[in-house]
């Protein structure tokens, strides 16, 4: 029998291979002959032998089960049945399983039966036999459980039993234990094949007389041919009486079935009652009972039967429909089976309605019937809901065929509206509980049902407008938004329930008309204090959609940035920088969403206002660049670049993203490599040069005792320092101040002369405009420069491929600035967009190309199309030269950010080089007399011996004062007058205060460029030295306070004329240069009240004339 | 094909998501494959049925994937495309779908519809067989793109089941397996006045003294008061807050073996009862059970009865009750009943007896025992006629309003006077114009207070005892048990009561069954200043993080107070429905007593608080 070559397994062994297989699916060959060798020895225990024989069972579904195909495995397990079944000391239960077991793998070993020699034929035989002996007392169970293998193997192979009908109708009538239920199903499956498939005219017309033995059993020929015939069992008169006659045996048998035994004898039984047309009384008058049974089986059957016969049954709609819902009321079912009553009712509807259109009427009539109460469950509540959602939709659409009354009309709106309202009540605590309470989702679906039931997918179009005008529709609305006004927790949930229906493509429109209502009746509703920071996801969902005008929600969203700005404070600062964000969040929504014009003005508002008041530095800035990028990208490009962060990683949780998110951090390595050389093609470029190349500046050491103060020169004071603070003010000043300056402590009053005191007036009143930095901000120095980056390099590192036509562009550019250079801080820089410059070898390839002639001037404005202006703004804290750090942060077209350090940008000393400040009455021709009065003046205080020295100076603010520390010096330049003059005209134009001397004031003003000054003659200033008004020689001994002896110049040196300049260096020093022009050669006299700057001074003018 | 109930496979998992049970139907399952293979479809393929560890990954993996074992059930938010929420449908959370992913192959394949009944630590998934197209259908319907279907569409998940008897009978197995599993396959009380008890049907057989039936079988709808103290996550962790059981009994998978291959030897369910497998197993037929001359047995009733004949009726009633004692909203009190019989009869006999004592208009409903025969029309005079099974069974079941007034009437008041402190009032009559056999057994009245803990409580009650634990005070009304009968009872009891302060408690990550939203703007509290209640700010303050009831609930209930009336009564029944022994008639005649009795107890008996929130539901007027 078994493999002799197979080793046994132990029970242990077998119940670990049964775990592996149930688990896995994991088996060893030879399963079959294994399991066979197990199942016949004694020793094993019952338990185990089941299990085996499940095992095999579940063996045979594999794909894998050839030992099941091989003939000669299934026969050996035939020969173990037998010998199983035989035995008088195996037990029943093993024999019963044996028997299902080996029916079970014979018929999934079969696809059809070809033959008459093939197993099944003796497992056939052998449940016959064992059939044969009805009301027999022991073995009554296994007989019904072989009738009940016969009726598989019947069902698996129709007409398998056909020949042998009569036999088993005879046994089936006399057989009266329980188990004649196993004998009616078997008779009830063998006559629906019968008549069904109507095998062969011999066999259909021997329903009731043998005309075969019962054993030895054949297969029927009509299985190995597969031939039915054609045939009309009412035609056959004999043949039809007789199956009337086993149908009402059957149909009298119902009330011995269990429910599940009663449910496969309807199954049965129903489609043999239609083949032969039975009338359906006869099936209403054993079945209908079925619906009063508490059976949920049988009621369920029931309904299967009467929506087949829906004609007979006529008229039970509503009976039917009451029973189901006392189904789904009774408490003592399931709660699964109460739902199921539902669904079957709905489903039950839906079928009755889809047969007979006029059943509605009585289905709105029980409406009322479908009210929640207070202990059904909300899943319950929920279905019930929807069956009032039903019935107002079939009322609804009632109203097309109703007969036009207009008051009808309405009444049946307000039908709707009050199973709504009614229906909602049972979850009404929707409006206080949390918005993640069951209740709320339970209450928006239901909000939901009703809102799309008039308008289900499947006719989208039919009734827009009609339903947007309905009365249910203004009152889904209504509640939609009082209890969003009224209740913030909703808001989530409305957003939802709001984004659910945008997403879905019939009824986009609903969800758009609900936002419009939001916008119209919610916002006008709400109050504007913080309580609003709740509603902007409903402002989200307003500015996203391009079908509802923003103007009224900008509007809102003004008056509560006006509302932050009032209510700002030192405990509100959080709170007003999150809401800030969100409302430009909402602007950079409606960038992205809107085209209208219209959007354009109202947003602007909101957003210069946000700049302009907006008490948070942060949000101010993001105003001030959308702002920015509002008026200066046009909208296409702008849309790009918002989408741009829109799908930044987190943002979004499109799929798009999530690869946009690998990539980028896949390539952060590479990153670093590329920004490092990023100052290779992008460039930040002084727009004028500077003259001198210098890459030094003078590094002085502190010499403040007190090293919280940043200057050595600390010139600047406070005006009354107070208590203790005097003294070390005070003690730290004797050091830096000048001994004069310490005495005017000392000897606050002082005998001047009328010119003194005259010099001091102009001085008092020139530096109380000099803005104290300390207390104020201070002068700034504006230096331009021009950011332009090459396409062609950039491209290629960044990978930004584009056309042939089109170049890359950075978006959102920042460039930081940092500097050793006591410049105070520097603000950055935003540039919104900056296109890369064309490659220049292509610019001129296409025009050879293309043979066109393209003016000049073009080229150069497109040139600064590529170039975007950077002003540097320093606020120095003492005017020296130095380099300026540049970082740049900014974004390429997909979505990269480069970071990374430019080329510094150097700081010359004329980048100090500023203008005296006016006062505000000094206009118009006064100026040239006020700058030269206040050149003399300062000429006069920077004389190193000046009385003037020991004067404070009040600054502008009242705050601080200043010290006049006058240093000179001299320089010769040997440069032709004509360059000379040109030279000033070109880079000190704005500094000359007068010109003195004919000649020089001829050829000045001839030349036109400098103008509005003062031009004097010679002899006109009585200031002058008599020397150089007498136009003699130049000697250098002459000018005998600096120098003792010189070198005497050529007479044909003549002095020309002179040029008075005077700078002002920021943040409070003067530079005065008194240019005494000759032929050749000009001596320019220096003074300045910040010695330091001579350093760079000299460098300077030998650049400027020397260039 | 015609629908019957035939089951593909059936497994039990434990609460550690691990399969303990599985059994598959070759016969039904080559049935599916023949359907599969007439489909003619490239996009459906037959595919093998899971094994153990991929059923128990792809139910994880649903589980996962819709928030708990159940699902969420109705589409919310984290519903995905593909999920059962997605059809939004609260029977999905019962007939629930697995994507099963075998082996090497990337592609998933939908398991559906999988009835899903969780009792005790086991989660018992039966696959019903079903058509192809019913299949696609459902994978149609959790697969749409639109915004959920409407009722009454072309494609509902209402017709499919109504379609599909098939799903049923997998629960009605389901049931049954989880109640053999949990040893809960008790059959319904009869009560008798005096022993021998009596017990079920091996009882009947052996003629033994048995056990009385400790308690009817568990009620469909868990007791929704929460007396235990872990009541805060009882209801979304029922399986965890079960896990204990598990060590205390163990599967005994021979016996879920046998039942099956009994109950459903190729798949397709015969006979479920379960006390008749059993018996069957257990004693076999001797020669001495011979088959009924005269007509057949039914295969309900494998044995008859031999011994000293008798029948026994108990009415049993629950009174549900929805107390506001508010002008505007009214009561609600309904009464569900059932009458319980034991008909120890020889042979095959018929009993009948008239329903009488039944007002049309105070029973909605009357359903009855599959033995029963019942005209086809209800109605006032009817009869009963059936012919009884072996051992207790339930013969009817009924809903009816109370035919006298409520048995506890009057009012419950909570008032917070302050946020830690309550004061409230009871103000109740007892059977109150209720006469002499009605009797009250006992009588208590609970007030839960899940989510704050109770220090400790002021005020004495006009009778009665109070005891009170963490998280409620009980006042036993009646404490003897010597019944109070026929004179009506007024109690009042006005106390304090004290609750440790107000902690608020965080949600659970894992989150309830819809999911909590992150609140973000939870720091934008409104400014308490605006709240000029402080019993509205407390409850403001609790509501905040109410966590969602199971959609099994019939509301929140830790957001409302309440008190819970639990009583017994004896005598008649509130109904009226009343089986009078002398008109009970035996065919053919057999000299048989017959004993009758009847008792009330509550079911959800609520008295809501007066000064506060309370559910309600709209009542309908035409």
């Amino acid at each position: 029998m078994a493999g002799t070559s197979l080793k046994p397994l132990s029970p242990p062994e077998w119940e670990s291979l049964i775990e592996d297989y149930n688990h896995t699916g994991t088996t060893r060959p030879h399963l079959l002959d294994l399991c066979l060798s197990s199942l016949l020895r004694k020793d094993f225990p019952l338990q185990l032998k089941l299990q085996l024989l499940t095992l095999l069972e579940h063996h045979s579904l594999d794909d894998d089960s050839d030992s099941f195909t091989a003939e000669t495995s299934l026969h050996r397990l035939l020969d173990a049945l037998r010998s199983v079944i035989q035995s008088p000391t195996d037990p029943f239960s093993l024999k019963d399983q044996f028997l299902i077991s080996t029916t079970a793998i014979l018929i999934n070993g079969h696809d059809s039966i070809t033959d008459s020699s093939s197993p099944l034929t003796s497992l056939v035989e052998l449940l016959l036999t064992i059939i044969n002996r009805p009301n027999h007392g022991l073995d009554r169970h296994i007989r019904g459980i072989a009738c009940e293998c016969l009726r598989q193997l019947e069902l698996a192979f129709p007409c398998l039993l056909s020949d042998i009908t009569p036999h088993v109708w005879g046994l089936c009538v006399t057989e009266r234990t329980h188990v004649s239920q196993s004998y009616v199903l078997l008779l009830s499956a063998i006559i629906l094949n019968v008549v069904r498939l109507k095998p062969s005219e011999t066999s259909v017309a021997s329903i009731s007389n043998a005309t075969i033995p019962f054993i030895p059993f054949n297969v029927p020929r009509f299985l190995i041919d597969g031939v039915g015939v054609d045939f009309l069992w009412k035609e056959k008169e004999i043949c039809y009486k007789e199956l009337k006659r086993v149908i009402s045996f059957l149909l009298e048998c119902t009330q011995n079935l269990t429910p599940f035994g009663l449910l496969e004898l309807m199954v049965a039984i129903i489609p043999v009652a239609e083949e032969l047309e039975l009338q359906a009384s006869l099936l209403r008058v054993q079945f209908s009972g079925l619906l009063y049974t508490f059976d949920p089986l049988l009621c369920h059957a029931f309904l299967g039967m009467y929506l087949k016969f829906y004609d007979s049954f006529k008229g039970q709609d509503v009976e039917v429909a009451r029973r189901l819902l006392l189904l789904s009321r009774e408490f003592h079912h399931h709660l699964v089976f109460r739902l199921l009553g539902l669904q079957w009712l709905l489903g039950f509807f839906c079928v009755i309605v889809g047969r007979d259109e006029g059943r509605k009427r009585s289905i709105v009539d029980m409406s009322l019937s479908f009210y929640p109460t207070i202990f059904d469950s909300l899943a319950m509540k929920a279905l019930k809901l929807d069956l009032l959602a039903y019935c107002s939709v079939l009322q609804c659409k009632n109203h097309g065929d109703a007969n036009g009354k207009k008051s009808l009309e309405a009444d049946k709106e307000m039908f709707g509206v009050k199973l709504f309202k009614d229906g909602i009540v049972s979850v009404s605590a929707f409006k206080w509980l949390p918005p993640w309470s069951t209740e709320t989702a339970v209450a928006f679906r239901t909000f939901h049902k009703f809102l799309i039931g008039a308008s289900p997918h499947f006719d989208a179009d039919n009734s827009v407008g009609a339903l947007t005008e309905s009365n249910i529709f203004g009152t889904l609305q209504k509640m939609m938004v009082d209890s969003t006004s009224e209740f913030q927790g909703l808001v989530p949930v409305t957003v939802a329930c709001i984004d659910r229906l945008l997403g879905c493509h019939e009824h986009r429109w609903l969800g758009e008309h609900l936002l419009e209502t939001l916008d119209r009746h919610l916002l006008p509703k709400l109050k504007r204090d913080y309580s609003l920071g709740f509603y902007f996801p409903i402002f989200e969902r307003i500015s996203e959609n391009s079908k509802v005008s923003p103007s009224g929600l900008l509007e809102l969203l003004m008056k509560f940035m006006l509302f932050l700005v009032e209510k700002h404070g030192p405990d509100t600062g959080l709170k007003s920088w999150r809401h800030g964000s969100k409302i430009l969040g909402i602007c950079r929504t409606m960038l992205i969403h809107h085209h209208s014009s219209s959007l354009f003005t109202g947003l602007s508002h909101l957003l210069s206002s946000t700049c302009l008041y907006f008490p948070d530095l942060e949000v101010r800035d993001s105003a001030r660049l959308y702002l920015r990028m509002l008026i200066c990208i046009p909208g296409k490009k702008l849309r790009h670049i918002l989408n741009m962060g829109e799908s930044l990683p987190g943002i979004s949780p499109s799929t798009n993203s999530s690869s946009y998110f690998s990539f980028h951090s896949h390539q952060s390595l590479h990153d670093k490599k590329r920004t490092s050389s990023i100052a290779s093609y992008i460039h930040l470029e002084r727009v004028i040069p500077l003259l001198v190349k210098q890459s030094w500046s003078l590094s002085l050491p502190n010499l403040s005792i007190n090293p919280e103060k940043s200057g050595f020169l600390e010139g600047i004071r406070d005006n009354e320092p107070t208590g203790e603070e005097r003294d070390s003010e005070i003690s730290s000043s004797v050091d830096i101040m000048s001994k004069s300056e310490s005495l005017q402590q000392k000897e606050p009053l002082r005998v001047m002369d009328a010119k003194i005191s005259e010099i001091v007036r102009v001085l008092r009143r020139h530096f109380s405009f000099i803005p104290d930095y300390r207390h104020m901000p201070g002068l700034k120095i504006k230096i331009s420069c021009s950011l332009r980056f090459d396409s062609e390099p950039f491209s290629g590192i960044w990978g930004v491929n584009k056309g042939d036509n089109e170049l890359p562009a950075l978006y959102a550019t920042l460039l930081k600035f940092t500097s050793s250079a006591p410049y105070g801080s520097i603000s950055s820089f935003h540039i919104p967009f900056l296109l890369g410059s064309p490659p220049k070898k292509d610019y001129s390839v296409t025009q050879t190309d293309s043979l066109a002639i393209v003016p000049v001037e073009n080229g150069y404005e497109e040139e600064d199309n590529f170039k975007a202006p950077v002003c540097i703004e320093l606020e120095p804290r003492e005017p020296m030269p130095g380099l300026v750090d540049v970082f740049i942060e900014t974004n390429t077209d997909n979505g990269q950010i480069i970071q990374g350090q430019l080329h510094g940008i150097s700081v010359g000393i004329e980048d100090m080089f500023h203008r005296v400040i006016l006062p505000d009455d000094v206009k118009g021709d006064s100026i040239p007399g006020y700058y030269v009065d206040l050149f003399n003046a300062l000429w006069e205080a920077c004389e190193a011996s000046s009385s003037t020295g020991r004067e404070a100076f009040v600054l502008k603010g009242g705050k601080g004062v200043a010290a006049i520390n006058g240093t000179r010096s001299v320089k010769l330049l040997e440069v032709p007058v004509t360059y000379f003059i040109q030279a000033v005209e070109r880079h000190l134009k704005p500094f000359v205060v007068s010109v003195i001397g004919e000649p020089l004031v001829d050829m000045v003003k001839a030349r036109g460029v400098i103008k509005d000054i003062l031009w004097k003659d010679f002899d006109s200033d009585s200031s002058f030295d008599v020397t150089s008004s007498e136009g003699g020689p130049l000697y250098l001994s002459y000018l005998g306070d600096e120098d003792e002896g010189g070198v005497q110049i050529p007479s044909s040196r003549k002095n020309i004329g002179y040029f008075h300049i005077l700078v002002f260096l920021p943040p409070r020093f003067h530079l005065l240069f008194q240019m005494e022009v000759r032929d050749v050669s000009t001596l320019v006299r220096i003074r300045t009240d910040h010695w330091p700057c001579l350093a760079y001074v000299d460098d300077y003018l030998e650049a400027l004339f020397l260039d | 094909m015609p629908s019957g109930c035939s089951i593909r496979a059936l497994w039990i998992l434990n609460n550690q998501d691990y399969v303990i049970f599985s059994r598959k139907f070759p016969v039904v399952e080559k049935r599916w494959r023949v359907e599969c293979a007439k489909e003619n479809d490239d996009n459906f393929r037959y595919a093998l049925l899971p094994n153990e560890s991929e059923l128990a990954a792809a139910f994880t993996d649903r589980k996962k994937r819709e928030g708990s074992v159940r699902g969420y059930g109705l589409r919310t938010s984290q519903s995905i495309k593909g999920s059962d929420s997605w059809v939004d449908d609260p029977v999905t959370r019962h007939v629930i779908s697995v994507y099963i992913n075998q082996g090497e192959k990337e592609d998933t394949t939908l398991l559906w519809p999988l009835v899903l009944h969780i009792k005790g630590p086991y989660s018992i998934l039966v696959l019903p067989l079903v058509d192809p197209h019913h299949l696609k259908s459902y994978s149609r319907m959790c697969n749409r793109s639109d915004c959920g279907s409407a009722i009454g569409a072309d494609e509902n998940l209402s017709s499919l089941l109504l379609d599909l008897p098939s799903i049923t009978g997998a629960f009605i197995v389901a049931h049954t397996i989880g109640d053999i599993l949990v040893g809960e396959t008790m059959e319904p009380e009869v009560l008798v006045a005096a022993p021998p008890s009596v017990g079920g049907l091996l009882d009947s057989l052996t003629g033994s003294i048995g056990i009385t039936g400790i308690s009817a079988r568990a009620k469909p709808i868990a007791a929704p008061v929460a007396a235990s103290n872990s009541s805060g996550t009882a209801l979304s962790g029922a399986v965890m807050s079960d896990a204990p059981k598990m060590g205390s009994r163990p599967l005994d998978k021979d016996v879920i073996r046998s039942f099956i291959s009994s109950a459903m030897p190729f798949g397709t369910p015969l006979d479920i009862n379960y006390s008749n497998i059993t018996a069957i197993k257990t004693t076999g037929f001797s020669s001495a059970d011979l088959p009924p001359a005269e007509r057949k047995q039914p295969a309900w009733k494998p044995y008859l009865y031999r011994g000293k004949q008798r029948i026994l009726f108990t009415i049993h009633e629950t009174v549900h009750a929805a107390m506001y004692d508010r002008d505007e909203i009214p009561d609600s009190i309904l009464i569900s009943g059932q009458v319980n019989c034991r008909a120890e009869l020889e042979g095959l006999p018929d009993v009948s007896f008239p329903l009488t004592g039944l007002d049309s208009a105070r029973v909605e409903s009357l359903s009855f025992h599959p033995c029963a025969q019942v005209p086809e029309h209800g109605g006032d005079k009817q009869a009963v006629t059936f012919s009884p099974p072996l051992g207790n069974f339930v013969l009817i079941h009924y809903q009816a309003s109370c035919s006298v007034g409520p048995p506890i009437k009057g009012f419950y008041q909570l008032s917070m006077v302050s946020e830690n402190e309550g004061a409230f009032l009871f103000r109740l009559s007892l059977m109150e114009g209720y006469k002499a056999p009605l009797a009250i057994e006992f009588c208590t009245v609970t007030m839960p207070f899940p989510r704050r803990r109770v220090v400790s409580f002021e005020g004495t009650p006009s009778t009665g005892t109070i005891t009170h634990t963490d998280h409620s005070v009980d006042w036993k009304i009646i404490t003897n048990t010597r019944s109070v009968s026929g004179k009506s009872i007024e109690a009042t009891f006005p106390g304090t009561v004290r609750f440790a302060p107000w902690q608020p408690q965080r949600l659970p990550s894992s989150g309830s069954a819809l999911g909590s939203m992150a609140d973000e703007d939870s720091d934008l509290e409104t400014e308490s200043s605006s709240m000029v209640n402080v019993e509205d700010y407390i409850m403001e303050k609790m509501s905040r993080d109410l966590q969602a009831v199971d959609l099994e609930e019939p509301f929140c209930w830790q957001a409302y107070n309440y008190a819970k009336v639990s009583f017994k009564m004896t005598g008649p029944s509130l109904s009226g429905m009343h089986i009078d022994p002398k008109s009970v008639s035996i065919f053919p005649t057999v000299k048989a007593p017959v004993e009758f009795s009847s008792q009330v107890t509550s079911g959800d008996y609520i008295l809501w608080n007066t000064l506060g929130k309370c559910p309600v539901t709209a009542t309908p007027k035409a």
